[in-house]
C-alpha cells in the first residue's frame, strides 16, 4: 500500500485510497477504509460519492446524530480532493458492520433466514429506525436486501445501510418500491413518505425469508405490470407458504393503497401479538376488452397510462382516435377515471373532439387521470413531483431531458396531479405552492434566475453545479471562491469565472446579494468589459465581506481576462504598465485591489484627453509631411522660383554693401 | 510705375528736375551709360517678369563702374575724362570682372540655393516623421488611423 495514497481528514481519519471495500459500494459511491487515528487498523470505511449526482448530505447530517441499532452509523463527512482524480468528492464516513453483506451471505447459503431471525435480526431494529427518523422528518429511501449488514461476525443483528450518497431511491429495483415510485425514472423519485420506507422493508422482509429478493429475474417492466394487474402483494409473494403471522404482516407492509398501508403503529402491533385487521386488497378495474398500444395490451387503466408514457410517440394519435374514446367509455367504463379526464383533460363527451390542447400536454394530463398515482409521464421521461429537482440536477448536462423537465414546469402538471390525488391535499400544498412560482422564474432567464435557479430551489441541498467547477464540491460561499481558485488550474481561462449556475446557486443560499446586482449580465450581447467587471465585482466583495483567504489562482484567472480591461486604454505603455501592476497585485490573491485598478475611471478619462490630443498631433503633422513632400515633388521649381530670387537677393546685398564700401573709402580718400 | 499717379504739371516738372540733374552729371551719366551696357543687355534679353538675373547682373555691374564713376568727380568731370576713363583697359577689366560674379551668381546661385533649401525641407519631414513614430509607438497605430 502506497503511503501517498493515504490521508487524513480533519487529524481525526486516515482514507486509505487504495483500499476499495466492494462490498460496501453503492450504485452510487464507492467503499474506501477508513482508520480513526486513535485506533490501529481500520474499523470505518467511507463512500466516495459520484460528484454527477446530488447526495442527500441534509439526511446524512442527522443521521451522524441518530443511534439506533437498525442503521448503518453514520458518523462523519467531508469534501475530500482524491488522489488518483484530483477531483473533490463528498466522502460519507460509516462506522463499519463487522459481518459482512447480509445478501452476499444468503447467496452463499442458498436459503432463507427463519422468520424468528428476521423479525430479531431485521423487523424489530428497521422499526425502531424508522421511528427516530420519523421525528427527524425524514425518510430512508435505500432499503433493501443489498443495502443490509451484519453488525458482528455472530450475525445475530442486521443494519440497513447509506441512502445519503445518491439522490432518494435511486438505487432501488423495481420489486423494492410501490408502482408509483418504481415506475418513475431512478433520479426523479422523490424523498417519498414513511409508507415507501414501510413498502421497501415489507419487499426486503421478504427477500431475507426467500434469501433472494422476489422476481429477481424479471425486467422492471414486467414487475410493474404485474404488480399493476395483481397488485403488489400477490405478485411478489411465491408459492410458498410462511406462516400465516408473517404473511399478513407483509400483506400489510406491500398494500398497494399508503393509506391502507400499514404503518409503524400496526407493525409494532403485530411485534407485540395484537391482530390487526386484515387489509384487503384493492381491486383493480379491468376493462372488458384490452386497448392496444403499439405491442401491448392495457386492461386497465393504470396500465394503459403505463405503456403510453412508455410509447410516446405514438400516445397521442392513439389518445385522438375514435377506438380510444369507446374504450374508455364501452370497455373500462369506469366513472372514476372518466371524472379524472373531465376534470384534468376537458368536459368533452370524446377526447377526439378536443383539438385545443396540443398533443403532448394531452397525452401529459390523460396519463395522469387514468394513472394519478402514477409518476408524471412526459416526452418518455417518468417523475414524481417531488423528484423533478433530483432529476434537473442530474441531467444538467442533457438538453433534451432538461428541455423535458422545463416543459413539465412550464406546463403546469403539477396541478392536475396534486388534484387528482387521494391523499390529503394539504400534504401537497407546500410543493404544490413551489411549483407554481416556477414557470415565472424559468421565463424570465436573467442571471440569478432561469433554470439554474430552478434547479438549486428544488435541491437546496445541492453542491453547485456550475461546469466551472466539475472538480470541486461547493456548498457555501467559502467553498465557492476556494472552488473557483482550484478550477484555475484546469479550466479554460479565455471564459468568465463566472456563469448563471453560479449565480443562482448565490440566490438560492442567501449570498448577501440583491438579484439587481447581476442585471448588468443579463442581455444577448454584454460588453466582455462589463462581464468581467461585475463579475469580478461580486466575487470580490464577498471575498471582503465573509473574510475569506487569498485566492491566487483567481487572480491570475481574472490577471489573464483583464486584457479587455487594457484595450480600453489607448497608450501602450499604460497598458504595458498596467499589465506589471496587475500580475504582481494578483500574485496577492485579492480581488479587490484587481478590481481598483481595472476600475480606475480617472486614469481611463485622462488617457482619452492625451489620445485626442496626440491624434491632433499627428494629423497636423501629417498635413505639414504631405505638404513638404508636394514641394520636393518638383525640384526644378524650387530652383527657379526659390534659387533665382535668393540669388538676387544675394547679389542685391552684395551690390549695395559693396557699393557702399567703395563710396565710404572714396569719402575718407578726400576727405 | 510712379507716372501713373502723378498730375501732368508734376509729371512736367519731374522732367525738368531729371533733365537739370542729367545735364549737370552728363559726362559721368555718359560713362555709368556704357559701363552698364552688360546690365542694359541682359535686361533686354532677360524675358522673367521679376528680372532676378538683371538684378544679380546689375548689383555687380553697378560695383564694378563704381569706381571709376568717382574719379570723375575726383578729378575732371568732363567728357574728355569721361571718353578717357572708357579707353582705359583698366577700367573695363574692373567693370567685366564685376560684371561676371553677377553672371557666376545669376547662374549657379538657384542650384546651390535650391540644393540648401531641399535639404532642409528633407530634414523638417524627416522630424515630423520621427514625431509620428513616436506618437504610433506611444499611442499604437489607433492614433494615425483616427486621422481623416
Amino acid at each position: 500500500m502506497s503511503e501517498n495514497d493515504r490521508f487524513t481528514i480533519e487529524n481525526a481519519y486516515e482514507v486509505y485510497a487504495d483500499s476499495l471495500l466492494p462490498e460496501f459500494n453503492t450504485p452510487t459511491a464507492q467503499a474506501y477504509a477508513v482508520r480513526p487515528l486513535e485506533s490501529e487498523i481500520p474499523t470505518m470505511f467511507g463512500l466516495l460519492c459520484d460528484p454527477r449526482l446530488t447526495a442527500r448530505l441534509d439526511f446524512f447530517k442527522d443521521a451522524c446524530s441518530i443511534t439506533s441499532a437498525g442503521f448503518m452509523r453514520a458518523v462523519h463527512w467531508a469534501v475530500v480532493k482524491w488522489p488518483e482524480t484530483g477531483a473533490e468528492h463528498l466522502f460519507l464516513i460509516y462506522q463499519m458492520p463487522k459481518g459482512g453483506q447480509v445478501a452476499a451471505a444468503l447467496r452463499e447459503t442458498g436459503a432463507g433466514f427463519a422468520e424468528d431471525k428476521v423479525i430479531q435480526a431485521l423487523i424489530v431494529p428497521a422499526v425502531e429506525a424508522l421511528d427516530i427518523l420519523n421525528s427527524y422528518k425524514k425518510t430512508h429511501r435505500s432499503i433493501r436486501f443489498e443495502n443490509l449488514y451484519f453488525t458482528d461476525e455472530t450475525k445475530s443483528a442486521i443494519v440497513i445501510g447509506d441512502a445519503s450518497s445518491g439522490p432518494p431511491a435511486y438505487a432501488q429495483a423495481a420489486q423494492f418500491e410501490a408502482v408509483p415510485i418504481a415506475a418513475a425514472d431512478p433520479e426523479a423519485r422523490g424523498e417519498g413518505t414513511q409508507a415507501d420506507d414501510i413498502y421497501a422493508l415489507g419487499v426486503t422482509i421478504l427477500s431475507l425469508l426467500l434469501g433472494k429478493p422476489p422476481m429477481e429475474t424479471e425486467e422492471p417492466g414486467v414487475i410493474i405490470q404485474e404488480k399493476i394487474a395483481k397488485s403488489s402483494f400477490a405478485a411478489l409473494m411465491p408459492k410458498t407458504r410462511f406462516q400465516f403471522n408473517i404473511t399478513e404482516l407483509l400483506r400489510g407492509m406491500l398494500h398497494d393503497d399508503p393509506q391502507l398501508r400499514w404503518n409503524l403503529r400496526d407493525i409494532d402491533a403485530w411485534l407485540n401479538g395484537r391482530q390487526s385487521a386484515p387489509k384487503q386488497l384493492a381491486q383493480v378495474k379491468r376493462a372488458a376488452v384490452a386497448l392496444q398500444i403499439g405491442t401491448e395490451k392495457a386492461e386497465n387503466a393504470r396500465i394503459a397510462s403505463y405503456f403510453l408514457g412508455n410509447d410516446w410517440p405514438s400516445a397521442a394519435p392513439i389518445i385522438r382516435a375514435a377506438t380510444f374514446d369507446k374504450w374508455l367509455n364501452d370497455s373500462l367504463n369506469d366513472s372514476e377515471v372518466l371524472g379524472h379526464i373531465r376534470a384534468v383533460v376537458g368536459p368533452n363527451q370524446f377526447v377526439r373532439d378536443i383539438n385545443t390542447i396540443p398533443d403532448e400536454t394531452l397525452v401529459t394530463n390523460m396519463c395522469i387521470a387514468l394513472d394519478p398515482t402514477g409518476p408524471i409521464r412526459h416526452h418518455g421521461m417518468a417523475v414524481q413531483l417531488a423528484g423533478v429537482g433530483t432529476a434537473l440536477a442530474a441531467h444538467t448536462t442533457d438538453e433534451r431531458k432538461l428541455n423535458v423537465l422545463t416543459s413539465i414546469i412550464r406546463s403546469r402538471f403539477a396541478k392536475n396531479w396534486v388534484a387528482l390525488q387521494s391523499r390529503s391535499q394539504s400534504e401537497y400544498l407546500p410543493l404544490l405552492s413551489v411549483f407554481e412560482g416556477l414557470p415565472a422564474l424559468l421565463d424570465t432567464n436573467n442571471w440569478g434566475d432561469g433554470l439554474e435557479r430552478v434547479l438549486y430551489k428544488l435541491n437546496p441541498n445541492s453542491h453547485c453545479l456550475s461546469p466551472l467547477l466539475v472538480d470541486a464540491m461547493v456548498f457555501d460561499a467559502a467553498d465557492l471562491l476556494r472552488g473557483l481558485d482550484a478550477a484555475a488550474v484546469t479550466q479554460d481561462q479565455s471564459q468568465l469565472p463566472f456563469d448563471k449556475h453560479i449565480a443562482a446557486f448565490m440566490m438560492a443560499h442567501n449570498f448577501p446579494f440583491e438579484q439587481e446586482e447581476f442585471d448588468a449580465l443579463n442581455g444577448e450581447d454584454v460588453p466582455p468589459i462589463l462581464e468581467l467587471l461585475t463579475a469580478l465585482s461580486i466575487l470580490a466583495r464577498l471575498q471582503k465581506d465573509l473574510e475569506l483567504p487569498p485566492v491566487p489562482n483567481l487572480c491570475a484567472w481574472f490577471v489573464s481576462l483583464a486584457s479587455v480591461v487594457f484595450e480600453q486604454f489607448h497608450n501602450l505603455r499604460t497598458r504595458e504598465a498596467m499589465s506589471k501592476k496587475i500580475s504582481a497585485v494578483g500574485e496577492k490573491g485579492i480581488l479587490s485591489d484587481i478590481l481598483d485598478l481595472l476600475n480606475d475611471g480617472s486614469a481611463l478619462q485622462k488617457d482619452r484627453v492625451e489620445f485626442s490630443r496626440a491624434v491632433k498631433a499627428y494629423s497636423s503633422h501629417t498635413e505639414q509631411v504631405n505638404s513638404i513632400n508636394k514641394v520636393l515633388e518638383n525640384r526644378s521649381m524650387i530652383a527657379h522660383e526659390i534659387g533665382d530670387q535668393v540669388a538676387a537677393i544675394i547679389a542685391g546685398i552684395i551690390g549695395a554693401v559693396g557699393s557702399s564700401v567703395i563710396f565710404i573709402l572714396w569719402a575718407i580718400g578726400k576727405g | 510705375m510712379a507716372g501713373k499717379y502723378l498730375s501732368p504739371a508734376n509729371r512736367v516738372l519731374l522732367a525738368l528736375l531729371v533733365l537739370s540733374v542729367l545735364m549737370t552729371f552728363v559726362p559721368v551719366a555718359f560713362l555709368v551709360f556704357f559701363g552698364m551696357a552688360p546690365t542694359i543687355v541682359v535686361g533686354i534679353i532677360d524675358n522673367r517678369r521679376e528680372r532676378y538675373k538683371t538684378i544679380c547682373i546689375g548689383s555687380l555691374n553697378i560695383i564694378g563702374i563704381l569706381p571709376s564713376a568717382l574719379k570723375m568727380f575726383d578729378q575732371d568731370h568732363s567728357f574728355e575724362r569721361a571718353f578717357a576713363l572708357l579707353a582705359d583697359s583698366s577700367t573695363w577689366l574692373v567693370i567685366l570682372s564685376a560684371t561676371a560674379a553677377g553672371i557666376g551668381i545669376a547662374v549657379v546661385g538657384p542650384a546651390i540655393i535650391s540644393m540648401f533649401y531641399v535639404a532642409r525641407l528633407e530634414k523638417k519631414s524627416r522630424q515630423l516623421k520621427d514625431y509620428q513614430k513616436k506618437l504610433r509607438d506611444e499611442w499604437g497605430d489607433e492614433v494615425s488611423e483616427k486621422v481623416r
